[in-house]
Parts: structure tokens; sequence; C-alpha cells
């Protein structure tokens, strides 16, 4: 009778494995109609999708504290190579430009992506449906053909690859821009969709001009999806390489592209501090993002 | 009689082909309580959205105070209007809302704080001023735009179905409020409404609006009881409407082959169609006495049926089959106390009513 009693003995191990690691197997009390948060499996596959997710994330900013050179074995605790990578004058430098077109192209971003959508929620104008998919091709067009676009286009109208700093940054700029305003377009899109235009007559009937009525009544409404928008410009700015790739001069590189050109060489726990910092500065900016979006409470 | 605070002249506003406003002429009286009285669609919002100057008229011009208002933006107009869904503020305070009209003309700072106040008052809202609008009932979200539009001191208020939104309790109590306001403001006060109880209780005048035409101004009253034809009848208030054939008409009688009443005579008013044409005949379900016993000679007087009784406490609207085929509606005051309704479905009763109270009404 040995061979029967296997299959029982399985399941109640793996609820012993369950409960020792808090998942919780509980059957004494009901569970609610949504309560699948308290199924043991619930929470394995919970715990699996956040080992998936974060893992090598978590491996990348391990090794950076890591004083070995190599991201293989753990040696001891070090913040030598943030210390190494400040004193990198070129990783600085990428830093620098990195940070510079992603504030700028956010900007401009903003701006054009909110004036894209305050055009296709007001007006009526003939070809509205054709220039509305225009607006939103660069999110589907693949990122390589983008890039090969930006360069062909600049060696053609012959642009200038020897401005000053930060001027020379400006072709990087431009291509950044023109692949966020539509995301930031769609989003502020989907904003003004919950407006209510009486608001906007309200302000006109009690007096105020078109200008005022935007600055004071829409933009209000809009400050979500502007802050939104804003966000993704500016980690899809920051974080680019295929586009930036095509479009960098030698003196015009970017962090992303500095860190693959490191990588080409070795991976050093260099990079990785690099990088830990560029996810730092992402999650900084998500979270004063979110911040901003909460309604601030009544005291 | 005041002069006209509102002239409305020849005004037609086409959406494409649709004329959503036909030929449109009107006066409004200042000081007055003016009514837009209509079904959804026959153009009374419009109308008003053109007065606001959110809408220009495709023909004709509208005089406001005298001042042609062709071509004069909302913003630059002396009138405000209460919007339906109030269109409060949502990401400013009551007081905010409220000062909003004065600060974005340039008001001196130390006039805006005691005008603002004074309309909140005239709202009674002077404690809800630091209140955020998510924090307001919908009838004190409009309390606020009434104190918004009234802080403008304007010329005329617009009122486009302000009491839409509340539920039935809340609108009478608002009906009777805004009358009281208007009257201590004396501000002219033009109201939309598709409720013909609203505009009939709160107005000194009504407009009647149908597919963008007006079909009749009068005071409620008039227009009640003196509808200039079938529409106007129809809408305002309940009718027993009869078709009919004018038979004689001889200045002082006017004798009416009714279907499904026989000839009935009654007497001529000046205007009364002449003899051999179709007009509608009509009695209101209030004028018609039901009695078991014969009703005085002098009087229309009909057998009939009670097909069904509504009861609405201090109204029954009792549903008559008269013998000659027509249905026939009497509305009867329940005024003594009585724990038994006092016409029962099924019996037989006389249904009268004074010849002087039928309405002609024309084509």
């Amino acid at each position: 009778m040995a061979d029967r009693s296997t299959p029982a003995v399985q399941p109640l191990r793996i609820g012993r494995l369950a409960r020792a690691l808090r998942l919780g197997l509980r059957r004494d009390s009901a569970m609610g109609p949504l309560d699948y948060g308290r199924r043991w499996w619930m929470r394995l596959i919970l715990a699996l999708t956040f080992l998936f997710l974060y893992a090598p994330i978590v491996v990348l900013v391990a090794y950076s504290f890591n004083s070995s050179r190599r991201n293989i074995v753990w040696v001891s605790f070090t913040t030598d190579w943030y210390v190494k990578a400040a004193s990198n004058d070129s990783l600085l430098t990428a830093f620098a430009n990195s940070l510079t077109i992603a504030v700028a192209s956010t900007l401009l971003s903003v701006v054009l992506g909110t004036l894209t959508a305050l055009l296709l929620w007001r007006f009526r104008f003939p070809g509205r449906p054709l220039y509305e998919g225009a607006v939103a091709l660069p999110i589907v067009i693949p990122e390589i053909c983008m890039g090969v676009a930006m360069m062909a286009f600049f060696a053609w109208i012959g642009w200038p690859n020897n401005l000053p700093w930060p001027l020379s940054l400006t072709n990087i700029t431009i291509a950044h821009v023109a692949f966020s305003f539509p995301f930031v377009a769609v989003i502020v899109r989907a904003r003004l969709a919950g407006f209510n235009r009486e608001l906007e007559d309200a302000a006109k009937d009690l007096g105020a001009t078109e200008w005022r009525t935007l600055i004071d009544i829409v933009v209000p409404h809009l400050k979500p999806g502007l802050i939104a928008g804003a966000l993704i410009a500016f980690t899809l700015s920051l974080d680019d390489f295929v586009i930036t790739f095509f479009t960098a001069g030698p003196d015009t590189i970017t962090l992303p592209v500095k860190i693959f050109s490191m990588v080409r060489f070795s991976v050093t726990p260099e990079v990785n501090a690099a990088s830990t910092v560029l996810i730092v500065i992402t999650v900084v900016a998500t979270v004063v993002a979110m911040r901003l979006q909460t309604p601030t409470k009544p005291a | 009689m005041s002069e006209a605070i509102i002239s409305i002249q020849g005004v037609t506003k086409r959406f494409g082909a649709v004329a959503a406003v036909d030929s449109v002429d009107l006066e409004i009286r200042a000081g007055e309580f003016f009514a837009l009285l209509g079904p959804s669609g026959c153009g009374k919002t419009t109308l008003l959205r053109m007065l606001a100057g959110f809408e220009q008229p495709s023909e004709g011009r509208i005089l406001i105070d005298g001042q042609d208002m062709t071509g004069v933006q909302p913003n630059r107009r002396p009138v405000n209007m209460v919007f339906q869904s109030y269109a409060v503020f949502p990401h400013m305070t009551v007081f905010d809302n409220v000062a909003y009209g004065l600060k974005v003309v340039g008001t001196a700072r130390g006039e805006i704080a005691p005008r603002v106040r004074e309309a909140l008052a005239m709202v009674q809202l002077e404690d809800y001023g630091a209140r955020r609008p998510d924090q307001l009932s919908g009838g004190q979200r409009q309390r606020v735009a009434l104190a918004r539009a009234l802080v403008k001191r304007p010329k005329v208020l617009l009122l486009d179905e302000p009491l839409s939104a509340l539920d039935a309790k809340l609108r009478e109590a608002m009906q009777l409020e805004l009358v009281r306001l208007q009257h201590s403001v004396g501000i002219t006060f033009v109201i939309v409404t598709h409720d013909q109880d609203e505009a009939l209780s709160m107005a000194d005048r009504i407009a009647v609006m149908q597919d963008g035409h007006v079909r009749q101004v009068a005071d409620p009253q008039t227009l009640y009881e003196y509808p200039s034809g079938r529409f106007v009848a129809d809408f305002i208030g309940k009718m027993n409407l009869f078709e009919g054939r004018v038979a004689a008409n001889d200045g002082t009688v006017l004798a009416v082959e009714v279907e499904g009443l026989g000839r009935i005579e009654l007497p001529a008013e000046p205007g009364t169609p002449a003899s051999g044409e179709a007009i509608g005949i009509a009695v209101r379900p209030e004028k018609v006495e039901l009695t078991r016993a014969a009703p005085p000679a002098g009087s229309v007087a009909r057998r009939g049926t009670v097909a069904q009784v509504a009861y609405y406490g201090d109204v029954s609207y009792v549903f008559l089959e008269l013998e000659d085929g027509p249905a026939l509606n009497a509305t009867v005051q329940n005024a003594d106390r009585a724990a038994e309704p006092y016409f029962v479905k099924g019996e037989t009763l006389w249904a009268a009513w004074n010849p002087q109270d039928f309405l002609v009404l024309g084509e």
C-alpha cells in the first residue's frame, strides 16, 4: 500500500513548505470572493513574478558594491566603484549630456505634446483623423528605423557637427522630442476626454480670455496628465540607446551609449555603479511624479 | 411695462442644414423672470447660448441693453450664466470660484473679498468659502454657481436647466429661492427649462418653443387658459382633445360637430374659425365635473364608465370611457379625508363642464 500513500505526501510537503515561507495555507477561515491573495499558489506566482522582474536588477546593484573586478563571486562590500565612476571624466561627460538632453527634450515634448493634444481635441479640420494617426506613428515605428531616419535626415540637411556644447546636443534633443512628444500627446488627449467643456464656457462667461481659460482652467485639469507625460518623456530620453547611437557624434556620447561602449571591453563593476545611478534617478523621478499626482488631502 | 433689456431680432441659427433656431423675434423686459420652455431639441438652449455668446446667430441680431452683440465674445457681454452641470471649478475653493470672475477682469484687490462675501451671503453659503467643490452637495454647488454669476452684477442672468439635476424636494425649494433671489437682486433672469411646472410657477412670462420656433409668449395663466394652438395646449398641462368641424358661426354662437361628442354650441370669440373649418376642441381635466346625479342644464354633459382611477394624494385622475366612444380624463380634488376612493372602476357617471371652458384650437 506504500505506492498509494505517495501522492498524498506530496501536497502535504508543499503545504509545509508554504507555511514555512509564510505564504499562508489557511483553510480554516472562509475566503472572501476576491481574496485570492490568501491562496498559497497565488502568492508563489507573485513571488516568482517579482523574482523574474527584479533579480537581474538586484544582482546589478549588489555587484556594484562588490570589491572584486568580476561580477561572479561576492568578496566584500566597497563603494570604490562609485568613486572610480565619479572620477571617470568621459563617464561624467556622458552623464551630463544625458541629463541635459533629457531635461530639454522633456520640456519641449510636454509643450509640443500638449499643444498637439489640444489641437486634436479642440478643433475640427480636414484630415484630422490622418493627422491623429500620423502623430501616433512614432510610437509604433521600430526604433532602429527612427534612428537610421534621423541620422540620414541630419546628414541630408547638413547639420553642423562642430557646434559648441550644449548646442552640440541639439540634434539628439530634436530626435528625442520626435519620439517622446507623441506619448505626451496620447496621455494628455486621454485626460482631455474627461474634461467638462462647460468649465471652459464658465470661465469665458466670467470674463476670462481664451488664454486665461487655458491657463486657469484647462491646465490645472491636465496636471496629472502633464506630470505623467513628462515622466515618460524624461525616462524615454534618459535611457534611449538606439536612436541616440545613430545621432550622437564623438563628443556627444550619452550615458547609455557610454555604458554600451564600456561593456564592449569588459563588464566591470564601474558599469554596474553607473547603471545603478541611472536606476536611482529614474525611480526617484517616478516617485516624485506619483507624489505630485496624488491629490492633496484637505487638512 | 419696462423697456426691453434683451431684443432678439429675426435670429436664425443653422447647424449644417438644420435650423435649431428659426427666425425668432423676442423681447425680454428689464427685471422680469423669463422662461424659455420647450421639449428637448426645440432650440431653447441654443437660443440661450446665443445670448451668452457661445454661439453666433446665422441670421438676425441680438441687442442687450440696446447694444448690438454681434461678434461680441462671451467674456465681453454684460450677462452671466448658470450652467446645467454648474461647472464649478473643481480645483478652486468656493471663495476662489466666486472671486474668479472678479480677479480675471482685474477688479481691485480690496473690492474682491467683500463682494465675494456678499454674494455668498446672498445664497446662504457664508461659512463655506474654504470648502472645495467635492465637499459640497449638488444643491450647494448650484448655489456656488449662482453666487459666482451674481457677483459679477450682470444685466441678465442666464440659467440653463438649473434644477434638472436636483431631487424633487430640493427642486421645489430652489424654485421658491430663485424667485426670492430674483426679486431681491432685481436682475433679469432668463431660464431654460423643459419642465412646465417649473416655468409656470417661477416665470413672469414664458416663451414656448417648438422646432426652433417660438409658438407663444405670454404670462403663465394666459398660456394655460388661452393657448395659441395645439402644441402649446398639449405641452402645458393635461388636455382632453377632440377633433371637430365648424358647422356654423354667426359671430355670437359657434356650432361645432365634434367626433364622439356630437353637436356642441359655445360662445364665439373674435377670431374663431369660419364654417366648414377643421378644428381641435379641448377641455382641461380639472374643468370636468363628475357627478352621480344629472348635472344642471346648460353644461356639456355626457355619460361615461370609469376605466381607471390614478390616485396622487391631493388629486385623483379619473379616466372615463364615454358612451359614444371617446376617452375623457377628469381631475378630482380629494378635498375630504376618506379611507375609500369616491369613484370606483366600472361605475357609470355624468361628466359635465361649462361650454365656455372649451378651447378652440386651430391647426
